[in-house]
């Protein structure tokens, strides 16, 4: 591949998943005030290991894994500090209308429960249930059989639920 | 084979209102189109960097991938970014794995993170460094890289930046507190980096947030000293230009 049509490439990748890349991100852990960095790096791995990329998998597929893994490796790191509350929500709060204040405490108290499953609940229940991949789909991502993409789905989703009432309440 | 079940938010599911709500805010996380623009230009930076010279770091391991890595270095620091030096050194590990496995001693060197990066804009290296950076290692000619250069088949898997790429996350989020001027939040980081990486790959980029941060705090003196502490521990780094201003002041 020439150098244009390799840049040419990567700039449609870009283009065309970068919402998607920062939207895994986000649905791994990462918080929102890192979430352009962690971006960045995804997407510098993509361009430093495009020649590998052989079409064996969908490119979401790919790019899922790189960020799948560079999440994993942010989160170990962030792990002390847990109980950090988002960043800028403070200062969000005071010149947020009542519904835009609603709807980020809900996606505040989500992202808290999401952060409570366990890490291979969590890939499952955002896989099936934010990124809308079937479950044959998650099963070939994950390297695990349909049958625990199933279970996995059901232990997520009910931890999800019972979290999700207690803190309601 | 049986059918998924319906997604949380699907009407046909049951679940309650307040999962079915739950779920969808947390769709709700697109990013600006501004965040978009402006990651790609940090990128583009740092991949321009990448192809230049002596051949693509994707095409290229060993020594070819490590001279590539110093234009890399240089770029990133040029354009002021810290976060694409998280991409990066994937990349410098990558290669230096490739390389030679004692190569570690130049990591420092070639992964300026942040070199010069609060805002990105205030302190832009100047030009010169090119030849800062450019006076360690050798320019390689096509021939001797491509010499150099082991089966594609060499190339480790992602997974085994695992730690650096903690250390670099560190790294990273030191940064991004001190951005947002929660010097407590940035101090804690950096003492968690020095009590788990003593001797990291990123030990010089820790000390440069260090006296960004003691900048911040308006401890200018004790700033400068570390700054020249830093100068002549690390003669030879490329940060050693964006500490220069601080250090020509005049007390």
């Amino acid at each position: 591949m020439s150098r244009n049509a390799w840049d040419a490439a990567f700039h449609d990748i870009y283009q065309e998943h970068f919402d998607f890349v920062w939207a895994t991100l986000r649905h791994l852990g990462v918080r929102e005030a890192d979430v352009l960095d962690l971006t960045q790096a995804v997407f510098v791995t993509v361009y430093a290991k495009l020649s590998t990329f052989e079409g064996r998998s969908t490119i979401t597929t790919w790019l899922f894994g790189i960020c799948r893994r560079l999440a994993s490796a942010y989160r170990r790191s962030a792990r002390f500090r847990r109980e950090v509350p988002t960043d800028g929500l403070a200062i969000d709060r005071r010149a947020a209308p009542e519904s835009l204040l609603a709807r980020s405490n809900m996606r505040e108290q989500a992202e808290s429960i999401l952060n409570k499953l366990p890490e291979a609940q969590r890939l499952v229940f955002v896989l099936f249930e934010l990124e809308e991949l079937s479950g044959p789909e998650i099963a070939g991502l994950l390297g695990i059989s349909l049958g625990t993409v199933r279970s996995r789905l059901r232990l997520a989703r009910t931890t999800f639920e019972r979290l999700g009432h207690k803190e309601k309440l | 084979m049986t059918a998924d079940p319906p997604r949380l938010r699907d009407r046909a599911s049951d679940a309650s209102p307040l999962v079915r709500d739950l779920v969808e805010s947390l769709r709700d996380v697109a990013p600006s189109p501004q965040a978009k623009a402006e990651a790609w230009k940090r990128i583009a930076a740092v991949t321009v960097a990448m192809t230049a010279g002596s051949g693509a770091l994707t095409k290229t391991a060993g020594l070819g991938a490590r001279a590539s890595l110093y234009k890399v270095a240089l770029t990133c620091a040029l354009a002021g970014t810290s976060a694409t030096a998280v991409g990066l050194a994937v990349a410098h590990r990558m290669a230096a794995k490739v390389a030679d496995p004692s190569s570690r001693a130049l990591a420092p060197l070639s992964v300026p993170l942040a070199a010069a990066s609060d805002d990105g804009a205030t302190r832009t290296l100047p030009v010169e460094s090119h030849s800062v950076v450019r006076a360690d290692p050798p320019a390689l000619s096509g021939e001797a890289h491509r010499a150099s250069r082991p089966k594609p088949t060499a190339r480790p898997p992602v997974q085994d930046v695992d730690p650096l790429a903690s250390e670099i996350a560190l790294v990273t989020q030191a940064r991004a507190r001190l951005r947002q001027g929660d010097a407590s939040g940035a101090q804690s980081l950096i003492d968690e980096l020095r009590a788990k990486y003593p001797d990291g790959v990123l030990t010089q980029e820790r000390e440069i947030v260090e006296i960004d941060l003691l900048l911040a705090l308006g401890h200018r003196e004790e700033a400068k000293r570390r700054a020249r502490a830093f100068v002549d521990q690390y003669p030879r780094s490329p940060h050693n230009v964006s500490l220069r201003p601080l250090l020509d002041q005049s007390p």
